[in-house]
């Protein structure tokens, strides 16, 4: 059991938060969504209070009690008035230590993450998301979602529910986060005795075999009717949070595309309004990791606005960003850094997010000397490095005709270009 | 919490809330003139408007704003609503004094040109794609206002129609910036680490040689009494229905709004909230919902949405609403529920006051959709004092069967 704890007493609130270290690819074979659908079940009852009972005990206090199931940690807890702490500590304590698992409950939480699946479906800009996590990744197991399949979660029974969480929810594992309106020997003191039955646990195997390089420009366009606008994502898999690299390409991200000033919208929305948005973004996992960005334009516009992030992307990675771009993101991310770090649960955040993404112990306190320290040749050479021009998976939510198909089919260095429909993502193989 | 307030010569209001506790501040600008002050055809204006105070003015180059500020660190948006447009700037302290300045000059000294201002528009017309054409709830909440509002201007919405978006002029905007932007039509909220003399000093200084204008009279609509319900139905490319559901609700300055407040956490907040468990939980015909009770200026809307699952029609969840509301009205809500709602509100309201950013943006809300930002504290008192009685009554009285409006996002249709 390991403790972020900072106190902070002007708001009479605690932010209490429990992650254990675990990830959706310690899902087994054609039990894809366990990991999530555990962790729901946490809130459907324990020994002693059925459903209902933990919902009206959690509530009276004021609060909710709540379950994230992250590609590098599974967390629950909640945001409680000072006052219901104790309370609240040890009905947390319950639902860890004593959950009931029941039948009923199991059925309809796999129906509502069934739902869930369904539901992205409609939402143009999720579906995009899926979509790309599925074909950047291909074949490996950052591919998979949390939420596995209809036919994976129709799989599981209460007995691998019950195994898992044997397995996941372990001292070992545990990262205990505590901000807020209590002292640090009260919060730990709390916690250390609403889990005493918890077990100590086994080391999780978190390791993951090496990613596929994206070869060529490979498109998918996700057919739905009627838009008049479509969503791309692109981009190719990347480096882990933990690596030494992360910093100089996160301070190039930015640059290229993660302020308004940055390249990507300047060029896209303030000189051409292409998009309402273009971003670029790292997002670094605890293994392995995503280069991805993002435009939103209208129909008319797509090839073009494509065209145009193709030619920045391979801009950026040949020729690298200007001196002053550098500078002037290396500028931004130091001044800004204060806003992470303005309240008691901003920076508990921050030092069990770098616990979790397996980054060095002082990453979180260490950041100004991090951010300051590469030098401009350093940052470009990490894009070329990590960063590959020529390799890019696209995927389009889109309205597919035929004119479209030629187009993109035409543009240059597209490799492959596939149709799919929305629903397709919902069967484990998208090749 | 201790906040200042004070106005300048020429009617600048001011309100400063310091803290020290971390080196920054968030500089709030809020301007009372909102979508709901446009003129017909003219809808989207309030919103464009708001994009175009980034484009520059005659000492500040177009992009300048934004690299200055983000140079600084700063972290720098705006937003546009029914009775408001908002400009802020989170900056580390000792930022502040770019800020003031950059804010004074651009409200008396935007330069607007042709190429600037088109390309605005179209990104305009990008963001009403993305948030409303191709987002069903978007879409649907849309229809649901101009129902819920088919007389009043909170009916027309703030992004715009399309085609007024797309008529509007350069000349429109500087028509609109010439009439509503002024130090006496603006409220500066400063939250974080400055002191007052400091910051008066800087204002005086930026601020002062603005001269007010002449503020045209706020328009004042009566809400026209709703005595049949309204239905709508859209054919959307959706793999299930979607419902919305939407009431006139009291304006933010009327007990009712609290008793209300307090009801839409007993219907609809939480895994214990009655509506989570006859749709979703427990009644599985539904993947989600989300119910709503914004405190706005002259009404409100008490706002339910549904997604449907699969093969379940919204009519069914229309009638779970119906029967839960019918028996609330003939059976009350228990005193523990109440407690609970309370105990929400009052988390609510502090996780609301947690940033700087939280806590001027609490401060300008409440001051120009109220007239008075105590209300707010008032207000998280009164939560103490609401009764069962008044919240079956409120629920009785302004959620009757007849008084709602209802769109339907109908699934299943295809490309036309």
């Amino acid at each position: 059991m390991r403790f972020v704890i900072i106190p902070q007493h002007d708001l009479p609130l605690v932010h209490l938060m429990l992650f254990f270290e675990a990830s959706p690819t310690l899902d087994p074979p054609g039990r894809e969504g366990l990991t999530a659908l555990t962790n729901r079940m946490l809130l459907r009852g324990t020994n002693r209070l059925d459903r209902r009972g933990i919902e009206d005990a959690v509530e009276d206090l004021g609060t909710e009690l709540l379950t994230a199931t992250q590609s590098y940690g599974l967390g629950i807890g909640g945001v409680v008035l000072s006052r219901h702490l104790h309370t609240f500590t040890a009905l947390l304590g319950e639902v860890l230590t004593a959950p009931a698992f029941e039948q009923t409950e199991l059925e309809k939480v796999k129906r509502e993450m069934m739902a869930d699946l369904e539901a992205v479906l409609d939402e143009d800009g999720p579906l995009s998301r899926i979509w790309f996590r599925r074909t950047v990744f291909g074949d490996h197991p950052l591919a998979r979602g949390a939420m596995g399949t209809p036919e994976s979660l129709a799989a599981i029974t209460r007995d691998d529910v019950i195994a898992h969480h044997r397995r996941l929810y372990t001292k070992r594992h545990l990262i205990v986060s505590a901000a807020g309106d209590v002292q640090a020997d009260v919060a730990e003191d709390l916690v250390r005795q609403a889990l005493s039955t918890l077990p100590d646990g086994d080391e999780h195997e978190l390791s993951l075999p090496p990613m596929t390089p994206v070869e060529g420009r490979r498109v998918t366009l996700i057919h739905r009717p009627d838009r008049s606008q479509h969503q791309i994502v692109l981009g190719q898999p990347c480096i882990e949070a933990g690596h030494p690299d992360v910093i100089p390409m996160g301070l190039a991200t930015i640059g290229f595309g993660g302020t308004f000033t940055s390249r990507l919208m300047q060029e896209v929305r303030v000189k051409r309004g292409w998009s309402y948005g273009a971003y670029a973004r790292l997002a670094p996992e605890r293994n392995g990791g995503l280069y991805m960005m993002t435009a939103a334009p209208d129909r008319s516009q797509c090839i073009g606005t494509l065209a145009l992030l193709f030619d920045e992307f391979q801009n950026f990675v040949e020729q690298g960003l200007e001196d002053a771009e550098i500078e002037f993101a290396r500028e931004h991310m130091i001044r800004a850094h204060v806003f992470a770090t303005e309240t008691a649960s901003l920076r508990v955040a921050q030092r069990v997010r770098a616990l979790l993404l397996g980054r060095p112990a002082d990453f979180a306190d260490r950041y100004i000397e991090l951010i300051s320290a590469p030098t401009t040749d350093e940052i470009r050479a990490s894009v070329r490095r990590h960063l590959d021009a020529g390799g890019l998976e696209v995927v389009m939510v889109c309205t597919v005709d035929d004119d479209l198909l030629a187009e993109v089919s035409a543009m240059e260095g597209v490799s492959e270009v596939r149709v799919r429909q929305p629903r397709d993502f919902l069967v484990k193989s998208t090749s | 919490m201790t906040i200042d307030r004070y106005r300048l010569h020429n009617g600048l209001e001011v309100l400063h809330q310091q803290s020290d506790r971390t080196a920054l501040v968030s500089y709030q600008t809020w301007y009372r003139v909102g979508s709901s002050d446009e003129k017909p055809g003219k809808t989207g204006i309030a919103h464009l408007f708001e994009h175009l105070m980034f484009k520059g003015t005659y000492t500040v180059p177009e992009g300048e704003f934004d690299r200055r500020l983000e140079a600084l660190g700063g972290r720098v948006n705006a937003a546009t609503w029914l009775d408001w447009t908002y400009y802020y700037e989170d900056v580390p302290s000792d930022a502040l004094a770019e800020v003031v300045r950059l804010e004074a000059d651009r409200m008396a000294n935007l330069r607007l040109e042709p190429a600037p201002f088109a390309a605005e528009r179209e990104v305009v017309l990008n963001e009403r794609r993305e948030r409303v054409d191709n987002d069903p709830h978007g879409l649907l909440s849309e229809l649901l206002w101009n129902n819920v509002f088919p007389t009043h201007p909170y009916g027309q919405p703030t992004i715009g129609w399309m085609k007024d978006i797309e008529a509007i002029t350069l000349e429109d905007c500087l028509e609109f910036y010439d009439t509503y932007y002024a130090p006496n039509n603006a409220v500066v909220v400063v939250a974080g680490d400055v002191d007052r003399h400091r910051l008066e000093a800087m204002l005086l200084d930026a601020y002062g040689g603005l001269q007010a204008k002449e503020i045209p009279q706020r328009l004042r609509v009566e809400v026209a009494a709703q005595t049949q319900s309204r239905r709508v139905e859209q054919p959307l490319p959706l793999s299930a229905d979607r419902l919305l559901m939407g009431y006139a609700a009291p304006s933010a300055m009327d007990a009712d709004a609290i008793a209300l407040e307090a009801l839409n956490e007993i219907v609809g907040e939480g895994d214990s909230a009655r509506l989570q468990r006859a749709l979703v939980t427990e009644g599985e015909l539904a993947s989600g919902f989300y119910s709503s009770m914004p405190l706005i200026s002259q009404s409100g809307v008490f706002e339910i949405a549904v997604d449907m699952r699969s093969g379940h029609p919204a009519e069914r969840a229309e009638e779970v609403i119906l029967d839960i509301l019918a028996s609330i009205s003939k059976d009350g809500v228990t005193d523990a529920e109440l407690q609970r709602a309370v105990n929400k509100l009052e988390t609510r309201f502090y996780r609301g006051l947690q940033t700087a950013q939280q806590r001027a943006q609490s401060i300008g809300y409440w001051e120009v959709t109220t007239g008075d930002f105590r209300r707010m504290f008032a207000f998280a008192d009164r939560y103490r004092e609401l009764t069962v009685d008044h919240v079956v009554e409120a629920s009785r009285r302004l959620l009757s069967p007849e008084r709602r409006n209802v769109v339907i996002g109908r699934a299943g249709a295809t490309a036309s």
